[in-house]
């Protein structure tokens, strides 16, 4: 069989989201006759050429099944689609990471793939060493399964480096965990036979890329992913490790927890800042030197402050309108998080006027929200500025008409998204929920 | 809101330890317990010490006073400078130099007099006290050393310091009536008792209220990196829990979401696109034209979506002259023309994913504002803008092949 049949076979054995991304030109298949069954595929690319050219061994696809050669194919996309020439594969040049990338990449392989491909190198080399060594000897190595060759499969590789069965066998997750392994055990032999030198052995040449081309085989690579031929490959070689693992990484975490905003710690600050100057501070007396009174034998504990608290109030302005739906939530931890400090908070919200308008004291219920309508805050404001307060913490997704004039002896805390300043006060900024 | 799917029982006791050892193990972080009083904090972390094998010391920070939270350093009557160290501290020393493991559990951590804050901050920071190291952190940061000091605080919900509080990572320990049954044991007046006040202990869970969520700052990702072999190995329930402690809790989902994605991603070659525009014109330059298309598309979202906003000017620009490069190499070829001419129109032509690009491009000129989309225009002299008082006029190679085109299409017409 000439190279023509030959080539027909294998354009033959590939599925035809396979055969359109070879029509975008960027990857190439060539047929090379090599007489050892060695690298049976392999992956180049040559400066200038703006493609990638996987070269299988003629022979090779001579005596494989069309699901080897398939395999052959979708193994050697994977190392391109994978980046395995890039600079962070070049760091190591262990065998771990060797045989992580050969873990990774035949992890979008289907087993039966893999399994011929088992047969057929296993077959080959039968056959060559029936060449070298005669007849006789090489059917004795035979019995004593000298050409048992097995391919790397991930799943091993995985448990070899302890990864968690939660976790896909990337390259990513297996080379640290391997690293560093020391030569001799592990390889690029996709398959070797047991007792034979695994360089010899090597079923995939792996990819190569010519001295100065990196920066051309990244482009062409990227260039290969995002085009629509490419989606449809990967489409193609994702299909196969979707039932790895316990398929438990799909879902999404279960836990519920009551989220209290960020800036709820803050304006919980800003209350107690705001309280603290209320308080009536004294001491008792000046704390003695303790380095002293140690010196001398003598140890007196320090003296602790005495301080006296009054009520300590603070105004909390929710606007409710109804651009602020999904984020209105996030006032009623907020407001639970100023009740269990000790903060007594006067709620004020609404949307053009005033809905809701309590004293909430720690224990109290807080209402539901009412409002839902248009925005205008200053009659929230002003209501608020009614109880002459000393802060007042104002809580908007700032798409207001008008900000409200500067209340007189209050200070303001406003909690409004990114992209709004306020023309006075201090400003604590939030992440709107559909960001 | 306050569905239950957070672990509790013997699962949160699980994980909690598990979070509890990695922490310690992996960074300077502190765990720290975060639920109301009487809860069995205490008596978890006592539980914790016996499994390991390590001795208890139990510190109560509440009403602690400097000399007695870490030690003093005493001028004696002869001029000498000497360090006392408080108790636990000089205990959990002789421990650890012995090679023993200690659970040192910082109770109270919310009561902790304002004086002493800055002590217990150096203290949980680099776990020294007057300058006195626990441990050799160095040693065990390059893993030469094992950790034999395990810190674990406690605290009730409450209003924290914020330098404290960015140096913890709570774990959420509210009310749990499994944990009453637990302790019940055979007892049937016990038992009685807690179903007689389930209703209470309920409400009591219902109302508990969370840690406020953890800030994802440099810690974070030190222990993330320092730990990274450990999280590899985890089961996946451990690896999420703890994730959940370093960030808020939707970045962390989308963490774990992402580690389990499959990885057929280009994202380090487009990445090396954008960081290369120069490359990238050579590359865009010679694709075929949906490739070209979908790689320009490709790039700018992605400096988009991976935080590199300010790329996306080289990046775009390196699109227009990877669109135009035929004409650019061959200027007198009218085929070159008309190849760049079609490369552009592409670009340019109506898709389903324009609407994204020209939203990210506009986010763009709204965050970095107009000039280093000129500049990158300007250079090597592409298309460069000049306003001499009058109207802005366009000069550069981009325009002389537009030019070119038009005065050709002039020939052809007439």
């Amino acid at each position: 069989m000439t190279d023509g049949p030959l080539m027909e076979k294998v354009m033959c054995s590939l599925p035809p989201h396979l055969t359109g991304l070879l029509e975008s030109g960027l990857v190439t298949i060539e047929l090379r006759s090599r007489s050892r069954p060695t690298n049976h595929a392999m992956t180049v690319y040559e400066k200038g050429s703006f493609r990638f050219t996987i070269i299988l061994r003629s022979e090779t696809v001579r005596a494989a099944s069309e699901a080897a050669i398939r395999g052959l194919i979708r193994h050697e996309l994977g190392h391109i689609f994978l980046g395995h020439f890039n600079h962070r594969h070049e760091e190591c040049q262990l065998p771990c990471n060797t045989l992580a990338e050969e873990a990774e990449v035949n992890y979008y392989v289907p087993r039966e793939e893999l399994e011929a491909i088992d047969a057929v190198a296993s077959q080959l080399l039968q056959e060559f060493a029936v060449q070298v060594l005669g007849e006789e000897k090489a059917r004795a190595l035979a019995e004593a399964g000298a050409f048992h060759t097995r391919a790397i499969y991930p799943e091993e590789v995985a448990a070899q480096a302890g990864l968690s069965p939660d976790l896909p066998p990337l390259w990513r997750f297996l080379h640290p965990l391997l690293h560093p392994l020391p030569p001799g055990q592990g390889g690029r032999h996709l398959l070797a036979g047991e007792g034979q030198e695994a360089g010899d052995l090597d079923i995939c040449g792996g990819i190569e890329v010519e001295e100065g081309a990196l920066p051309e085989a990244m482009g062409v690579a990227a260039a290969l992913a995002s085009s629509p031929r490419g989606k449809d490959a990967l489409q193609a070689l994702q299909e196969q490790p979707r039932s790895w693992g316990s398929g438990a990484g799909k879902t999404p975490l279960p836990w519920q927890i009551p989220s209290l905003p960020n800036w709820a710690q803050r304006l919980a600050e800003w209350a107690r800042c705001l309280v603290e100057k209320e308080w009536r501070r004294s001491r008792s007396r000046l704390r003695p030197r303790l380095d002293f009174l140690r010196a001398t034998g003598r140890y007196t504990p320090g003296w602790a402050r005495d301080r006296k608290q009054g009520e300590a109030t603070v105004t909390f302005v929710v606007d409710t309108s109804g651009s602020m739906v999904t984020d209105l939530h996030y006032a009623r931890p907020a407001i639970e998080f100023l009740l269990t400090q000790g903060i007594t908070v006067r709620f004020i919200a609404g949307d053009v006027q005033v809905e809701i308008d309590e004293l909430l004291r720690p224990g109290s219920p807080i209402p539901d929200p009412a409002g839902g309508g248009g925005t205008d805050i200053c009659p929230l404001v002003e209501r608020a500025v009614q109880y002459s307060p000393r802060g007042i913490a104002i809580y908007t997704d700032a798409a207001i008409p008008q900000w409200p004039p500067r209340p007189e002896g209050a200070e303001v805390l406003w909690i409004v998204p990114h992209g709004y300043q306020p023309p006075y006060g201090e400003v604590v900024r939030w992440q709107p929920s559909e960001e | 809101m306050r569905n239950d799917p957070y672990p509790f029982g013997e699962e949160l006791e699980k994980l909690a330890r598990a979070a509890i050892l990695f922490l310690n193990e992996h960074s300077t972080l502190v765990p720290t317990l975060w639920g109301p009083s009487s809860e069995g904090k205490t008596q978890f972390v006592r539980s914790l010490a016996r499994e390991m094998g390590a001795h208890f010391l139990h510190v109560i920070l509440q009403g602690l006073k400097p000399d007695d939270a870490l030690g003093a350093q005493i001028m004696t009557v002869d001029a000498r400078l000497v360090t006392a160290h408080s108790w636990w501290f000089e205990k959990a020393r002789e421990w650890v130099t012995r090679g023993e493991k200690v659970v040192i559990f910082l109770d109270e951590l919310d009561k902790v007099d304002p004086e002493i804050i800055a002590s217990v901050l150096t203290f949980l920071r680099d776990r020294t006290a007057l300058g006195v190291s626990l441990e050799d952190e160095d040693a065990i940061r390059e893993g030469r050393a094992q950790r034999l000091a395990y810190l674990v605080a406690a605290c009730n919900p409450g209003a924290m310091d914020e330098a404290l509080r960015r140096r913890l990572a709570f774990i959420w320990w509210p009310t749990d009536i499994r944990r009453y049954y637990q302790l019940a044991g055979g007892s049937e007046i016990a038992r009685l008792a807690i179903e007689a006040n389930s209703q209470q202990l309920a409400q009591r869970r219902q109302e508990a209220l969370p840690p406020p969520s953890p800030d994802f700052t440099l810690a974070s990702v030190d222990v993330l990196a320092r730990g990274q072999t450990k999280l590899l190995r985890m089961p996946r329930e451990e690896r999420a829990f703890i994730l959940s402690l370093l960030m808020p809790r939707e970045a962390a989902a989308r963490v774990i979401r992402q580690l389990e994605r499959l990885a057929l991603r280009p994202e380090e070659q487009l990445d090396y696109l954008i960081q290369n525009p120069d490359h990238a014109v050579e590359v865009l330059a010679r694709l075929p034209v949906p490739e070209f298309v979908a790689t320009g598309a490709s790039m700018v979202l992605h400096a988009y979506n991976s935080g590199q906003v300010e790329r996306i000017p080289a990046a775009f620009i390196s699109i227009l002259k990877g669109a135009v490069a035929p004409a650019l190499q061959r200027r007198d070829d009218p085929r070159a023309r008309a190849e760049a001419l079609e490369r552009l129109s592409a670009w340019l032509q109506e898709r389903p994913d324009k609407q994204e690009l020209q939203r990210v491009c506009q986010e763009a000129i709204s965050r970095l504002g107009p000039d280093p989309f000129f500049q990158e225009a300007a250079r090597d002299n592409f298309v460069v803008f000049h306003s001499n008082g009058g109207l802005p006029r366009a000069e550069g190679a981009l325009v002389e092949i537009c030019r070119s085109f038009a005065s050709s299409q002039e020939e052809r017409d007439d």
